[in-house]
């Protein structure tokens, strides 16, 4: 992301220095560059616990955590706001979460496509978000979501009886893009 | 000149068009739990056994019913046993099952402990007297998970004994081993 923000103060000065060679005429520059400038400010993704689901700690701009706590197969959870479903040979744990998009800088009818993918690659244990299982391919997450808008999702753990006991931990990456 | 400030604006507008349409934020949500290993043990009705009541859960009952020395009858797959007129036994054989997740154990441990303490009657399960409260005694060393297995529970009633309800409740415990 830092590198496409440095990418666009080259090119602005291209376009003032091709404009002051044509016409030799004095520049109202800042008139033309501020809208730019403001055009490109990327779009920012906050993560806030849902109502009804697990409390999400946030770390920061864009980044944030939540933890479903101890979960087993025969017991199931432990901590409020999440459930489990045993299947066989597996159990889910569930919980909910809620996504905001801002687009700073963007008029108030921007929207914005939003993609999801799993930054680990333990297969030991699967994630879904709105019944999608996340893989480490982008993949659709929202369509043509308003800037400035949060929706509430669901979060899956599908835990096989197989996978050791122990702490597990993946990162899901969301990636919203500005659309024209 | 004017060559070159098109070209330049050319280029410009496609860096702009670039610039643009790679406008994106990012975000990262962090998923933690802890697994944590479980095991289940859960009560069935053997195929040559009494009905358990509450089969498949972990708290079920074998209800013997009214049963008497000489005489009567006995519900299906329960076998009594006259010894001389000195005493009589009940007996017959139930199912347990244990399961297992996100553990490498392979073989379980179990005990079973009568709830109270019974000096009349002589309880005894899979050939072992468990009628002392508070022992836990060893009935499978070895148990297969996931698999039913049969233990035979025998009712030792004297003669001597006082006619009444007869009830107590034993206690399973199955540890992976």
């Amino acid at each position: 992301m830092n590198s496409e923000h440095t990418a666009l103060f080259p090119v602005c000065m291209l376009m003032l220095v091709a404009g002051r060679a044509a016409f030799g005429q004095p520049v109202v520059a800042p008139r033309v560059v501020t809208p730019m400038v403001a055009a490109s400010a990327a779009p920012t993704i906050t993560f806030l616990s849902a109502a009804t689901g697990v409390l999400v700690v946030s770390h920061g701009a864009g980044n944030a955590s939540l933890n479903l706590g101890r979960v087993s197969y025969f017991n199931g959870t432990s901590a409020p706001g999440e459930s489990s479903q045993r299947n066989t040979g597996s159990f889910v744990v569930s919980t909910r979460f809620a996504l905001e998009v801002d687009c700073p800088g963007s008029s108030s009818s921007s929207k914005v496509d939003v993609t999801m993918s799993r930054l680990d690659a333990a297969a030991s244990y699967a994630i879904a978000i709105d019944g999608t299982t996340v893989g480490s391919a982008p993949q659709i997450f929202a369509q043509s979501m308003p800037c400035g808008s949060a929706g509430e999702h669901r979060l899956d753990v599908e835990v096989p009886v197989s996978t050791p006991a122990g702490s597990i931990g993946s990162t899901v990456a969301f990636m919203a893009a500005l659309k024209k | 000149m004017i060559n070159r400030i098109l070209l330049a604006s050319v280029l410009s507008a496609f860096a702009l068009r670039g610039v643009a349409n790679a406008q994106a934020g990012s975000g990262t949500i962090g998923v933690t739990a802890t697994v944590q290993g479980s095991i289940l043990l859960t009560f069935v009705t053997d195929g040559s056994g009494l009905a358990v009541t509450g089969t498949t859960t972990s708290a079920a009952s074998l209800p013997f019913g009214a049963v008497q020395m000489f005489g009567g009858s006995v519900p299906a797959n329960v076998t009594k046993t006259i010894n001389g007129l000195l005493s009589f036994d009940l007996s017959t054989p139930f199912d347990v099952r244990v399961d297992l997740a996100n553990s490498p154990s392979a073989t379980y441990i179990l005990t079973a402990v009568l709830a109270t303490a019974d000096p009349v009657n002589v309880w005894t399960l899979g050939g072992s007297n468990i009628s002392p409260s508070g022992t836990p005694t060893n009935i499978d060393a070895t148990g297969a998970y996931a698999t039913p297995t049969a233990y035979t529970l025998k009712l030792h009633v004297p003669a001597t004994a006082a006619p009444g309800l007869i009830s107590n409740s034993i206690a399973f415990t199955a540890t992976a081993n």
